[in-house]
């Protein structure tokens, strides 16, 4: 196995790109790889120096952590519906409502209203002062509350943030819902029905499925709760690079015209490995809605018992369009599910025997195969059968990824320091997510940081790098942002927990009994360079700055070091 | 949002400005009316609900200014709206006469497919005022409804709430026909399949 090598051959071959020129641009960017290590080296210690270099003084206040988490509901409270943190609308062109996370028909029917009448205003006023020029209003400031709009006749939609987002991440947020409807519907269909009528309700068109996995995209997107969307990719199952190999000569011994693509998941849509033409990638946000798709809803799961999880036994035909890919038309999923826990087989492999307190969604395999052929059912399920019993006949194969999915530690001695880190690699757009700790106020103090450093790279990247963010009654005790160029960013910020702080929830049971230990520091840190960003997140004790810039290096090295075994590389290409 | 959706009508009031659209708004959706006058600036949103033959609808009303100056917004205003109701002041001639501009800019702006069959009403308003002040009388409107179309006509007082509820039941009536009187099939997972050896359906990666 040849790490160069690999690199080269996904070089030329991408496995997944991405519409913005800065993402294609860095694809093709030199990589940072084994040749270059000392470089890297000595990159790092350059940008690390300047860490330590830096003495502000600690202050004294607090990580607010206490916000009720969001979640739709139809409520006649005015004043509760205004209050929300987080809100998304998606309306027709004529103003009649599509979708709205809060509120009850009630009141968000005059809401529809003035928004369609307010981006029509300033549409109006873009072209008729650029003479044809269409331009549209994007987003606006009112204290702290962004509101953000898209306007992709024949529909509008608009997000309003009090969550100190900055504007592009709303519109991104904005984006992926109307992907989302284009993935159920298609681009063709949805102008359709429009231009046969204006007033048409779309409503009539979107399924309780459809509306259930809006509400779940919504409620992640206010929560921050799908880190893929947060940092952009895809989330990567750790496995051995020969195990990867091996699962893509079995997928390759299987191709056939009937399928397009073809993709290997383990438990919470991680990635194992993909199938391929040569001539077509696949694009990171097709997949994040596809999984979106198959992961936010329940329509995949039993539905006998009170927790449901995926089916095991049945299969999925499913169309969907892939807006990035051809949003004209569909292709047909074949999607299926199976346990690899099993006691016997485990047995035999010395592994003792299943863990009933295991959920067992957790080693569960999926394999989704697409087609562009309607009436193909048959052909790919005989594929899918086949390319699931050259994996399960495979002791090695079973062994090595039942321990993948339950095993997802770093080795000893990499990050002692850090309780939970993700390593996002820009060229492959993966990432890999090292989680301590399941418990749920953790659980959301990370997603928060992890938002709110992301919006530092994403605030860093757009304006001029010497920008201080502003702080938003964000209860910091230290920050800093070095800068070195455009393109190399570090950022690292310092909380003081207090748990003290919950705020009144609207919803009381959607309020964190247990809660963080009251004189816990908080660091959360940020390194974003052309090839990779880390994230890293320390719980307790003050940490040393030296101590923290020495563990993100460890940590950047043993990621890079182990690249074939973190990500996806070319994938089977065919 | 539930699933059990009421069907949303979109309903448009036009006319002069100052024939009272807002008060009939105000008095319809609120039960309340104000002597005071104040422009409309723009539109205003109101809903009501309503049961037609057991059937929930929601009425969304959008109050447009009668001025001149906000008339740039006609299309987006129009598009897709479900029903027309054109007022007058019964005491202003003026208001009178510029009912069949208001429709044939209506007609123009909304891109309506079927003018023929599209509703609309027609409100005479301010019945409430004396009769020696009134100028338009019930004959010579109903001989412009006919001209119109034979369009339904009701005569209103937004101040003493005459009629109101008679009107915007038939404004909802006949917008639910609207609604409803195009059905579509499920024929949308058959839209363009794509092929493996066509280059020019296939993504442009």
């Amino acid at each position: 196995m040849s790490a160069k090598k690999s690199v080269a051959s996904s070089l030329k071959n991408p496995v997944f790109s991405s519409d913005d020129a800065e993402s294609r641009a860095l694809v093709t960017d030199e990589y940072l790889g084994d040749q270059s290590s000392s470089s890297v080296n000595n990159d790092l210690n350059s940008i690390l120096k300047q860490i330590t270099k830096d003495s502000t003084p600690v202050s004294s206040k607090a990580l607010k952590l206490g916000f009720p988490e969001e979640k739709d509901d139809e409520c006649e409270d005015m004043q509760l519906f205004l209050n929300r943190r987080k809100h998304f609308f998606i309306l027709s062109s004529a103003g009649k409502p599509i979708y709205s996370m809060h509120g009850s028909e009630d009141i968000i029917v005059g809401y529809m209203g003035l928004i369609q009448t307010i981006v029509s205003y300033f549409h109006l006023e873009e072209t008729a002062e650029a003479g044809i020029g269409t331009g549209d209003l994007r987003s606006f400031k009112n204290g702290d509350v962004c509101f953000t709009f898209e306007n992709r006749y024949p529909i509008i939609l608009m997000g309003v943030s009090n969550m100190q987002e900055t504007d592009v991440e709303s519109t991104q947020q904005l984006d992926f819902l109307y992907n989302y409807l284009v993935t159920t519907l298609s681009k063709p269909h949805i102008n359709k029905v429009f231009r046969q009528r204006e007033s048409f309700d779309f409503r009539k068109l979107l399924g309780h499925a459809d509306v259930a996995c809006l509400n779940n995209i919504c409620a992640d997107l206010a929560n921050n709760s799908n880190l893929g969307l947060i940092i952009g990719g895809l989330p990567c199952l750790k496995v051995k690079r020969h195990i990867r190999v091996k699962l893509e000569q079995i997928l390759l011994r299987y191709t056939s015209p009937s399928v397009l693509y073809g993709l290997l998941l383990g438990p919470e849509g991680k990635l194992i490995t993909v199938m391929r033409p040569r001539r077509h990638t696949l694009h990171t946000a097709d997949l994040q809605l596809l999984f979106s798709m198959i992961f936010n809803t329940n329509t995949f799961k039993t539905s006998s018992t009170d927790k449901p999880e995926f089916q095991v036994n049945e299969e999925f035909w499913v169309p969907v369009c892939l807006p990035r890919f051809n949003s004209n038309g569909f292709l047909y999923a074949f999607i299926q599910f199976w346990q690899l826990q099993r006691d016997d087989a485990l047995e035999k492999l010395g592994t003792g025997s299943a863990d009933q307190s295991v959920n067992p969604d957790t080693t569960k395999m999926g394999l989704i195969l697409l087609s562009p052929y309607k009436d193909q059912f048959y052909q790919v399920r005989d594929i899918s059968k086949r390319i699931i019993d050259r994996i399960m006949e495979s002791s090695t194969l079973y062994k090595e990824l039942y321990l993948s999915m339950l095993t997802n530690t770093p080795p000893e001695g990499i990050c002692p320091l850090i309780s939970d880190f993700i390593f996002k690699s820009k060229k492959h757009a993966q990432y890999f997510l090292i989680k301590r700790d399941d418990d749920g106020e953790h659980e959301r103090m990370l997603r928060y940081i992890y938002s709110r450093l992301h919006s530092a790279v994403v605030t860093n990247t757009l304006v001029s790098p010497q920008r201080s963010t502003k702080c938003n009654g964000e209860n910091i005790l230290q920050r800093k942002i070095i800068t070195f160029d455009s393109s190399n960013f570090i950022k690292y910020t310092k909380w003081k927990v207090s748990s003290s702080q919950l705020e009144e929830s609207f919803n009381m049971n959607a309020r964190i009994s247990s809660s963080p230990q009251k004189n816990d520091i908080v660091t959360g840190f940020v390194i974003s360079t052309p090839s990779f960003e880390l994230y890293m997140v320390r719980k307790g004790s003050d940490i040393d700055k030296k101590a923290l810039a020495q563990t993100s290096k460890k940590i950047i090295k043993w990621c890079l070091k182990n690249e074939g075994r973190l990500f996806v590389s070319g994938g089977a290409v065919f | 949002m539930s699933s059990k959706k009421k069907t949303i009508l979109k309903v448009i009031i036009l006319g002069d400005s100052g024939v009272g659209k807002t008060s009939l708004m105000q008095q319809f959706v609120n039960r309340k009316f104000s002597q005071q006058y104040k422009a409309t600036i723009g539109a205003d949103f109101l809903t009501k609900e309503l049961v037609i033959d057991n059937k929930n609808v929601t009425i969304q009303l959008w109050d447009t200014a009668g001025q001149e100056r906000f008339q740039s917004l006609g299309v987006a205003f129009y598009r897709g709206a479900d029903c027309c109701v054109l007022v007058y002041d019964v005491t202003n001639n003026k208001s009178y006469d510029n009912v069949v501009s208001w429709k044939d800019e209506f007609l123009v702006q909304a891109n309506i497919k079927n003018p023929e069959t599209f509703p609309f009403i027609l409100i005479g308003n301010k019945i409430d005022v004396e009769e020696n002040k009134r100028q338009i009388n019930n004959k010579k409107a109903q001989q412009l409804c006919a001209q119109l179309g034979n369009i339904p006509y009701f005569e209103t007082s937004a101040k003493e709430a005459v009629n109101i509820d008679q009107a915007f039941d038939v404004v909802a009536r006949n917008a639910l026909q609207q609604e409803e009187s195009l059905d579509f099939g499920d024929d949308y997972t058959d839209a363009i399949n794509i092929h493996l050896d066509g280059e020019s359906s296939t993504c442009g990666c």
